[in-house]
Formats: C-alpha cells, sequence, structure tokens
C-alpha cells in the first residue's frame, strides 16, 4: 500500500512538474496558427505565463479580418485530464448589433477526458445565459439559450432561428 | 562517524530531482517541436487609388493621341511643345508598371482630356511606366513624375448629362450619422447576402424605408448591390470596409443590379 503511494505520490509530482515546464506561449501559439485556417485571428494580446495557465489579456478577435470583438481576459488551463479556456468580459463589436446584447460577462469552455466526445461551453452576459455541447465525433453543436429580457424583447428576430420549449427555453442545433 | 544525513530523506529527495529533469527535458522537446511566435492581424493597405471619374464623352471628344515613341511632327504637338509638366494634369490611371494608361490634362484646359498609353508622348514627354497613385514620363533623359491631385470636388461636366435617378447630392452630416449610429442603418434598410453558388454574389435590399435618409438615396427594395467604388462587395468585411471608409470618401458609387440590368448609382457626398 506504501509502494502504490508512494508511485501515485512521485506520479503526480513528475505530471505537476510536467504541466509548470509545459511551453504554454508556444502552445498558444500554435493555436493560434491552427485557429488561422480557420480565418479566426486573437491579435494585440499581452501574453503571461502563470505557472500552470496561461493569461491573456486586452486581445481583439478577428474573424475573415473583421475586428468581431474584444476580450479582456483569457485564461488557457490545459491541466491535460481537464482543459479549460476561461474568457471575461468580452464585448462584441457593432457588427453584431442587430443581433444579439453586445457584453458578454464571461465564457467557460471545458475540455475534459471524463467527457472525452464532446466539448462543453457555459456563456454568460446581457443575452441571457447558454449552455453550448459541440460533439467532436458528431460534429454537432447544440445551444441551449435562457434569454434575458432585454434579449426577449429586442431581439425576437434572432431567437426565430431557435426552438422554443415548453419550459421558455430556447433550443438550436446544427451539424458542423 | 556520526551520519549527517537520513538515507530515505536523499532518496526521495533524488528520485523527485529525476523526475524533475525528465519533466523539464519533455517539454523542452515539446518547445523544440512548437512556433516561436503566432499570429497578429495585419491591417491591409488600401493601395487602391481614390475612385474619380472621368468625363469619357470628353475625353473621346479630346485630340488624338499620337502613338509611337518617336512620331513626331504632327500639328498637335508642335502647338503643345513647350508645355511644362507643372502645367499637367493626372485625371486617372489604368495598368500597372509598362502596361497601362494614363489621362491627362492641362491646368489651362481641365476638361480636355488625352488618354496617353505607356510608350507614348505627351507634349514631348514619353509616358515610362505606371506607378500606383501616379505616372512617370521621361523626357530629354530626365524622369518627372505625375502624381494624381487629391481630388475634393467631383468632375461635374458629365452630371447635367446622366438621369437624375442615378445621380445624387449626399449631405455628408447624414452620412456621419450612419456611421457613428450603426444601429440606425438597420432600422431602415434591410440588406440579404446573395449566393451565387459558394461565392458571395451581392447584397439585396429586402427592405428600406423611403421616408429616410438611406431611402433618398434611390435604393429599391429587389436591388442588389454588387460593388461600391469599382470594388466588388463579395463579402461581409467588403462590406464592413466601405462602412468603415465611408467619412472619407467624397464619391460613392454604387453598382446595383436592378431587374437583370447593371444600374450605376453616384451619390456625390458634401
Amino acid at each position: 500500500m506504501v509502494r502504490v503511494m508512494k508511485f501515485f505520490g512521485f506520479f503526480l509530482f513528475f505530471v505537476g512538474s510536467l504541466l509548470y515546464f509545459l511551453p504554454k506561449s508556444s502552445l498558444y501559439y500554435y493555436g493560434e496558427k491552427e485557429l488561422y485556417k480557420h480565418k479566426v485571428i486573437l491579435s494585440e494580446e499581452l501574453i503571461k505565463e502563470r505557472g500552470f495557465s496561461l493569461e491573456l489579456e486586452d486581445s481583439k478577435l478577428f474573424y475573415d479580418s473583421l475586428e468581431s470583438a474584444k476580450i479582456s481576459s483569457i485564461e488557457i488551463r490545459p491541466f491535460l485530464v481537464h482543459n479549460s479556456i476561461i474568457a471575461k468580459d468580452i464585448v462584441l463589436t457593432d457588427i453584431a448589433v442587430s443581433f444579439l446584447p453586445l457584453k458578454i460577462e464571461d465564457v467557460k469552455v471545458t475540455y475534459s477526458i471524463f467527457n472525452p466526445l464532446n466539448i462543453v461551453a457555459k456563456a454568460e452576459g446581457e443575452f441571457g445565459h447558454a449552455d453550448i455541447t459541440i460533439g467532436i465525433v458528431d460534429k454537432k453543436i447544440n445551444l441551449h439559450l435562457i434569454p434575458s429580457e432585454l434579449m426577449l424583447k429586442k431581439y425576437t428576430k434572432s431567437l426565430r432561428m431557435f426552438k422554443k420549449d415548453e419550459q421558455g427555453e430556447y433550443h438550436y442545433a446544427k451539424d458542423l | 562517524m556520526q551520519k549527517i544525513s537520513n538515507p530515505l530523506f536523499v532518496e526521495v529527495i533524488t528520485k523527485l530531482f529525476i523526475l524533475l529533469v525528465i519533466a523539464k527535458i519533455i517539454s523542452l522537446s515539446i518547445w523544440w517541436f512548437l512556433p516561436t511566435e503566432g499570429v497578429e492581424y495585419q491591417q491591409r493597405e488600401n493601395y487602391k487609388p481614390s475612385y474619380q471619374r472621368v468625363d469619357f464623352k470628353v475625353m473621346l471628344d479630346a485630340a488624338p493621341v499620337k502613338s509611337g515613341i518617336h512620331k513626331q511632327n504632327t500639328n498637335a504637338q508642335t502647338t503643345q511643345e513647350g508645355i511644362n509638366i507643372t502645367n499637367m494634369i493626372l485625371k486617372g490611371l489604368y495598368g500597372n508598371g509598362d502596361h497601362g494608361m494614363a489621362i491627362i490634362a492641362l491646368k489651362s484646359s481641365p476638361q480636355k482630356t488625352s488618354v496617353v498609353a505607356v510608350g507614348e508622348e505627351y507634349s514631348g514627354y514619353i509616358l515610362k511606366r505606371i506607378l500606383q497613385e501616379s505616372v512617370a514620363f521621361v523626357k530629354d533623359a530626365k524622369e518627372f513624375v505625375l502624381k494624381m491631385p487629391k481630388q475634393k470636388q467631383v468632375n461635374k461636366s458629365f452630371i447635367s448629362e446622366m438621369e437624375e435617378e442615378t445621380y445624387k447630392q449626399v449631405n455628408r452630416a447624414d452620412i456621419n450619422d450612419y456611421v457613428e449610429q450603426r444601429k440606425d442603418i438597420w432600422k431602415d434598410i434591410a440588406l440579404e447576402p446573395v449566393q451565387d453558388g459558394p461565392k458571395l454574389k451581392g447584397f439585396k435590399v429586402k427592405r428600406i424605408n423611403h421616408s429616410s435618409k438611406i431611402g433618398a438615396l434611390g435604393l429599391k427594395v429587389g436591388d442588389t448591390i454588387i460593388a461600391a467604388n469599382n470594388t466588388p462587395l463579395t463579402s461581409v468585411k467588403d462590406v464592413m470596409e466601405l462602412y468603415k471608409n465611408l467619412k472619407s470618401l467624397n464619391t460613392l458609387q454604387l453598382v446595383v443590379l436592378r431587374n437583370s440590368q447593371e444600374v450605376e448609382l453616384i451619390f456625390d457626398i458634401n
């Protein structure tokens, strides 16, 4: 038992060291290049390595060369078995003004080996609350939206894309 | 002799140190294969010369241009000899480098334009090449560059001949209002992308409030806007770039498909 505990202790120490020494900036650059293939660019960000995580401050998000959002902070946690990206204080540019409220408080994207077939995301903002699931194998996106009053009042046109259920919640599904 | 260290402690520390070194080697190996810099958004420079309209009717009536580099002794040239390059105005250009042509006029009669191709002569100056916003002439082995003037006013000699419907004067304050209050524009007009297979062909006017400022421009429901200032509108990005630059434009030209025919709408922004 002691030997097993000892082995487990050493293993945790090794994984911890590996996470600490992981070249997080370089991994982020690799991710940026992959995103670029899909016309997504994160620009002007200030990169800070934080031991076990990576923080990006004041970045601008471009899609297809169009400035789409300003993101105050993004924290990337590559914990191997449980990876997450937390983006806070997102302000969408005027392009989206007709479709949804511009302020998004936070978005948390998670990928865990305990749910290996799905990428899960949660978002909270002036639009309300959204739970998003992206199927890696079936390549489907499912969005479950609980709209805010502002969204219900002023953005009814956008809500038409969703299916409304009996509880007054909205669902959207699309093949990727 | 007394032992000063605990062998178990030393063994654990040694093992942890070895694990630390292995972790570092692995991370360095990963780092070796990863890029050392990311992707930054580069604002694309707009190298297009400013959109300028030229009176083609006057151009066609202008004196015939001499072809051939050393073709001389025509009456037209004799009368124009002694003209300095500073007396010339570059009214338009087409092409790049050794291929293309320039539209030249004299300051004394700016409406009398001549089309000069590369290699041709104008008033003793031989057009050598077309640059981005200028042209290079050669005379007596010296090179002269004639730049496109920053034209504030559109040449209006042709306006009276145009259909009133396709030419309109627009108040700059109205344009600025729309640029600053971006949401307002979508209250007055609704556009829908028109696909031509996988490509975007233009933007169809689905709704327009005719009593609004944008409604007064002459766009009609069913029009498909396919180009603006000679730039095809084939993506949302093209529209947004146009929108971003609206404040700096003096003339806006829209090409719309109306009843399967291309119609050019000109807006003089004052």
